[in-house]
């Protein structure tokens, strides 16, 4: 046990004191090498001492998954990059299963009053789980796995974040959102925009033109391949996830930060300017929603602000250029 | 030392290779003289005869007390590379991999070639690495560590 401790101990000491002079993939190896030892611990080890390495190896994951989404966002060689990307996705779903573990044991810890977590730490973990699930949520983006993402936005509702301030809460909601609407730009530019960082889309320029024709034939989506085939099809479903995840997270921020209806008004233009070129119907949907969020809003000044902030000249424009039966939404 | 030099350099491979004493005292030679390429010549050399741990151990030690971090370095892994999973070890392998590396950290804390130095990170990591396997290496012999007591 002294040479799982000492390897364990002197391999997180080492990386900790050179992250700002190593570089990062060494300090990743590092940090690797001291969570592969820490595992070796056998399960009935002393209470407090678990509690210890479980924390290690919490900060350690963290560390791991933070340092892999900065080499990640710089990195030019696609490969490496999802590589990169998948690495720290390990990493994250690690990170919440084992705080899972390390509160349950807490609080087994606690009715026996010794070895329990304190309320400081677990505050602590619960707001780095919420940062990871960031960078996981950019992490599935970058991949393409649109599974995920609801999934994650589920996740970050769930952590506890009990007596922190609306505006830390919704931090992680906006860095989604932000991350979503990079992604979508992209899609709209027709592959010449940025994700997180560098790199390629998931939407590339060659269905471009695909773009227009599901335009007209919306209800062709699943089946149509034009051009570059899989992509259109992918285009078709990673609208769709684009805007369902989005609208989760709209409406999580309306839930923590109900009475700011400047700050809504701004998420829900930007969701509608992002969805409106790729699919009108659903960005006509979304309109109803917001008129429909504006009149719930009980104060008249506020209401007003909402429908100002909201609306914009150019959309007459745009509106004009599509057929559909939702205009009366707009009055 | 000139003298012990000229023999060494004087004597044919085939004198080394079955006879590690030889090969020691060349080792002791090129430690002095500061001949890096030598004593790793020497090492080789060692590290393949059937002694090889009772005289690698013996270049190590000489190494530190030479003060050549390097050679020292280069004895502790040629003895990993021989090592064989058996009980009983003559090698405590946790030991071994400490000693690499309090070594490195050593050379890593002394000014120096940054160049160098991203190297020797970069064999740290690789210490850590290697370290990691010998637990699983460990765990797989199982109880028969326990008489020895070095680990669980």
């Amino acid at each position: 046990m002294d040479e799982l401790e000492w390897f364990s101990r002197n391999a997180y000491n080492l990386a900790l004191k050179n992250t700002s002079n190593w570089d990062l993939r060494s300090v990743v190896r590092m940090l690797t090498a001291c969570v592969e030892i820490i595992s070796y611990f056998p399960s009935d080890y002393s209470v407090e001492n678990m509690i210890d390495l479980s924390l290690k190896m919490l900060f350690s994951r963290f560390i791991i998954s933070s340092a892999l989404v900065s080499l990640a966002r710089v990195q030019d060689h696609v490969e490496k990059r999802r590589a990169d990307y998948q690495e720290m996705r390990g990493h994250v779903g690690k990170f919440d299963e084992e705080l899972i573990d390390l509160l349950v044991e807490s609080e087994r810890a606690e009715g026996r009053h010794s070895g329990c977590l304190d309320l400081q730490s677990k505050m602590d973990m619960s707001r780095k789980l919420a940062t990871l699930l960031v960078f996981d949520f950019e992490a599935a983006v970058a991949l393409g796995q649109w599974d995920d993402l609801g999934g994650i936005v589920g996740m970050v509702k769930m952590v506890d974040r009990e007596g922190e301030k609306a505006a830390n809460v919704v931090v992680p909601f906006q860095a989604m959102a932000d991350c979503l609407l990079r992604a979508a730009s992209a899609a709209e530019g027709g592959g010449e925009g940025k994700l997180p960082g560098q790199g390629e889309l998931f939407l590339s320029g060659s269905c471009y033109p695909s773009l227009g024709f599901l335009l007209v034939y919306p209800s062709l989506y699943c089946s149509f391949f034009v051009c570059g085939g899989m992509l259109t099809w992918c285009c078709g479903f990673a609208i769709t996830v684009l805007y369902s995840t989005m609208r989760k997270l709209v409406n999580e921020v309306w839930v923590v930060e109900a009475f700011d209806a400047v700050k809504l008004a701004k998420y829900t233009r930007c969701l509608f300017q992002a969805t409106l070129p790729l699919d009108d119907t659903l960005a006509m949907n979304l309109l109803e929603e917001s008129c429909k969020k504006a009149r719930e809003l009980r104060d008249v000044s506020l209401s007003f602000t909402f429908y100002t902030l909201f609306w914009d000249r150019r959309y007459d424009f745009k509106l004009l250029r599509y057929p559909f039966s939702h205009k009366s939404a707009l009055c | 030392m000139d003298g012990a030099l000229s023999i060494v350099q004087g004597m044919s491979k085939q004198s080394w290779d079955d006879e590690p004493m030889t090969a020691y005292l060349a080792f002791k030679v090129a430690i002095r003289i500061g001949d890096r390429e030598l004593a790793e010549r020497c090492l080789e050399s060692v590290s393949k005869t059937a002694d090889h741990i009772e005289y690698l151990g013996a270049c190590i030690a000489e190494s530190q007390k030479a003060e050549d971090i390097y050679c020292a370095i280069s004895g502790l892994r040629k003895l990993h590379g021989n090592f064989k999973h058996q009980v009983p070890n003559k090698i405590h392998l946790p030991a071994l991999f400490r000693c690499a590396i309090r070594l490195l950290n050593y050379l890593l804390e002394e000014p120096g070639d940054q160049e160098k130095k991203v190297e020797i990170v970069d064999e740290l990591c690789c210490e850590f690495d290697a370290g990691e396997f010998t637990f699983i290496g460990i765990l797989l012999v199982g109880a028969k560590f326990v008489e020895g007591g070095w680990l669980i």
